[in-house]
């Protein structure tokens, strides 16, 4: 018998947590989790971002942000509205009055919502990464990259009010215009190799993005050895995120936010 | 709503087809799957009549095996025996259940989840037996909202399957 308790004891409490990962920051990916089954809103909606920032533990969001035909700019992350949405086609083709009315095809039918709709008192300590979507699918064109940060300037998230903006950029020719607007700018990366080349051409980056299969503890010292940061993303399972936190990124995107904080706490 | 008490009474009232299951006891170990987690435990049923009352405990096995974070999860349930048939039992369920979690550890503001679902329980077999049971309903969830202060609530849609093993007395 006393065996067994002790047994059950050692499972309970015998891998208790550290304060070993205090210095890798927790992000909700698109609110509390790209396709968790477990999130009660819809990823990309204003109801998922407040609920993973009003997290104990949670120190920030990633959302996807597309530039609308009017120039606003919307949170979504596919590139066709008619796969999450009551709406048809892409978001850069159609003006805010059309997506206004556009909502999930979810329980709670969250709207589609405006970046300027974030309550900002929420992220009053945190920070926020913004992935930003360049690519228009539906007709097979560029987004206007000054547009964005004409719109990133007038709403405010590019100067500093309480929180920190990071942006994500995807496309290269992007990363200059938004270093040379005052943005913190990441890089997402698919390997190493990447990071050295774009290290000889935007010394001036704030830091990269990468997925967490692809990068090792090892790059993530070489990295922090360029003082940049690092950001992982993919990372849902326990031993996912324990794998994650033992690479010590600067910051973890996480598709299972209750998951994320307990292995670090 | 007065047609579903003329159903709900004369379901009650009748006996179930066949009646031949005459263990008022049984108790089973079983493996679910939540909106929340895997879960694994024990059910225990106590038949009265052709009616019959569950009582539930189970524990979420990512949190608490894979994260050392204890995660259980209790509840009750009601049912009806349909059908009652050699070794074959068919029954609609209701159940309500409670979890908790703490996410940080030792920081006494865990969240909650209530789950209150319709469903069914089947089972074949007699002493021992195969149980299976599904259902769906009333997802609630209470978590403390750090900006606000205070804890609040969203409610949701939620789902509860199970299987196990069953031994009867």
């Amino acid at each position: 018998m006393r065996g067994s308790l002790l047994f059950i004891g050692l499972i309970l409490f015998g891998c208790s947590k550290s304060n070993q990962y205090e210095s890798v920051r927790i992000y909700g990916h698109a609110g509390t989790g790209l396709e968790n089954v477990a999130s009660v809103y819809h990823d990309n909606t204003i109801e998922a971002v407040d609920l993973a920032l009003s997290m104990q533990g949670c120190d920030g969001v990633e959302v996807d942000v597309q530039l609308s035909a009017s120039g606003d700019l919307w949170l979504y992350h596919d590139a066709k509205l008619e796969t999450e949405t009551n709406l048809n086609g892409c978001i850069p083709d159609l003006l805010d009055e059309i997506l206004a009315g556009g909502k999930y095809s979810t329980i709670h039918q969250e709207k589609l919502a405006r970046l300027s709709e974030i309550d900002t008192n929420h992220l009053q300590g945190k920070e926020i990464v913004l992935d930003l979507r360049h690519y228009n699918e539906c007709v097979g064109e560029f987004v206007n990259v000054a547009q964005i940060i004409d719109r990133l300037v007038d709403i405010g998230f590019s100067s500093s009010k309480g929180f920190k903006v990071l942006v994500n950029i995807s496309r290269k020719e992007w990363v200059q215009p938004f270093i040379d607007a005052g943005f913190h700018t990441i890089l997402s990366i698919f390997s190493m190799s990447e990071f050295a080349s774009a290290e000889s051409v935007f010394p001036e980056l704030y830091g990269y993005i990468i997925k967490n299969s692809d990068v090792t503890a090892e790059n993530v010292a070489t990295v922090h050895q360029s003082e940049k940061k690092l950001f992982i993303f993919e990372v849902r399972s326990p031993k996912m995120t324990r794998e994650a936190l033992r690479k010590s990124p600067d910051a973890m995107l996480s598709d299972d936010i209750r998951t994320a904080i307990i292995e670090k706490y | 709503m007065r047609l579903f008490l003329l159903v709900f009474i004369c379901v009650l009232s009748l006996p179930s087809i066949g009646q031949e299951n005459k263990r008022s006891n049984a108790i089973s170990l079983r493996a679910s799957v939540a909106k929340t987690d895997y879960f694994t435990g024990v059910e225990w049923f106590h038949s009265l009549s052709n009616q019959f009352i569950l009582a539930q405990f189970d524990f979420g096995y990512s949190r608490t095996i894979l994260q050392s974070r204890f995660f259980p999860r209790v509840g009750i349930g009601y049912g009806i025996n349909l059908i009652d048939y050699k070794a074959f039992h068919l029954a609609p369920i209701v159940t309500t259940s409670l979890s908790r979690l703490s996410t940080i550890s030792g920081n006494g503001r865990p969240d909650y989840w209530s789950e209150t679902y319709a469903g069914y329980r089947l089972v074949f077999g007699k002493k021992w037996a195969f149980v299976q049971s599904s259902s769906c309903g009333l997802f609630h969830e209470m978590t403390y909202n750090t900006i606000s202060g205070k804890y609040s609530g969203v409610s949701s849609f939620g789902f509860f399957g199970s299987i196990g093993v069953q031994y009867a007395w």
